[in-house]
């Protein structure tokens, strides 16, 4: 799972990395960029049992070179993602928006809290809902 | 005296009128200090198909910074009846620094960064992101200290 967290919201930043992008450079994009899914066995015990994910790849769609290569489902199965089709290696270096759908099924998570009855499951948020057992 | 009583009627409608405008346009963005900075706009997750989320921009049409907590909003029906909910000064997950069963004892400066509470200045704007489940009707506003959001109608 990728997902894009505005500079602003993540507080100070004592690293200095927004800096490197330059002050023309909106920091609130700092992140989510350059990473790459290589050469990973999806859906398969490290024993080699057959164990399909729901989704094997999720991703906001934010940012730029951001890519997948190489990624193999074990037998019988496919590689599953969302977006249904990934950008392969070395991605694209144009900066891609989010897609707001996926943002406003994150931030109600945000709103998550184990002391309140309703709360406990936020309305709109699917992490606590179990989904059906992949096949 | 007719001419003053005309006079002052025309000063008095063109005041109204600077006010309505300055304060947003009307009910169709906000009854009280809030108001949608632009129209928000409703989502539907398949796998939550009673669950609606909204996303918007608010700002404080006001004279007076405003001090919002985020689970102090109720969104309501049209008949008024309140639906559970959720609500968050952010656009989108922000994950905390601190245990999620400390409660209160969260630092102020942490519940503002990761919108359980909101600051608004006069003029100024904040993302909002607010969730409900609908079991029947559908929602009609959200609701906070003293004054109410509209609904759109949306979330296919």
């Amino acid at each position: 799972m990728q997902f894009w967290v505005p500079s602003s919201y993540r507080g100070t930043d004592p690293t200095g990395q927004s800096k490197n992008y330059g002050a023309a450079y909106e920091a609130q994009t700092d992140t989510s960029n350059g990473n790459r899914m290589l050469g990973n066995v999806m859906g398969m015990t490290p024993g080699g049992v057959r164990a399909p994910n729901g989704v094997d790849f999720w991703w906001d769609e934010e940012g730029h070179r951001n890519c997948w290569s190489a990624n193999r489902a074990g037998a019988g199965t496919a590689i599953t993602s969302d977006p249904l089709r990934l950008p392969g290696c070395p991605g694209s270096s144009e900066h891609h928006p989010i897609n707001p759908a996926k943002l406003a099924a994150l931030a109600p998570c945000g709103s998550w809290d184990p002391q309140d009855e309703v709360l406990q499951d936020p309305p709109g948020c699917d992490w606590f809902t179990a989904p059906r057992e992949p096949r | 005296m007719g001419r003053i009583v005309l006079a002052l009627g025309i000063v008095i409608a063109v005041v109204l009128a600077v006010a309505t405008v300055s304060h947003g346009g009307g009910e169709q963005l906000g009854k009280g200090a809030l108001v949608w900075e632009q129209k928000p706009h409703v989502y539907r997750n398949a796998e939550l198909p009673n669950d609606r989320v909204l996303r918007g921009v608010v700002r404080n049409d006001s004279l007076r910074i405003m001090s919002l907590t985020a689970r102090d909003l109720d969104v309501r029906g049209a008949d008024g009846s309140e639906m559970e909910s959720a609500a968050v000064f952010a656009p989108t997950f922000i994950r905390g620094v601190f245990p999620e069963n400390r409660g209160s004892e969260i630092p102020e400066s942490e519940q503002l960064r990761i919108g359980l509470r909101a600051c608004i200045e006069p003029g100024k704007a904040v993302p909002i992101t607010v969730s409900w489940r609908e079991r029947g009707g559908r929602a009609a506003r959200v609701d906070y200290a003293d004054g109410s959001l509209p609904v759109p109608m949306g979330g296919a």
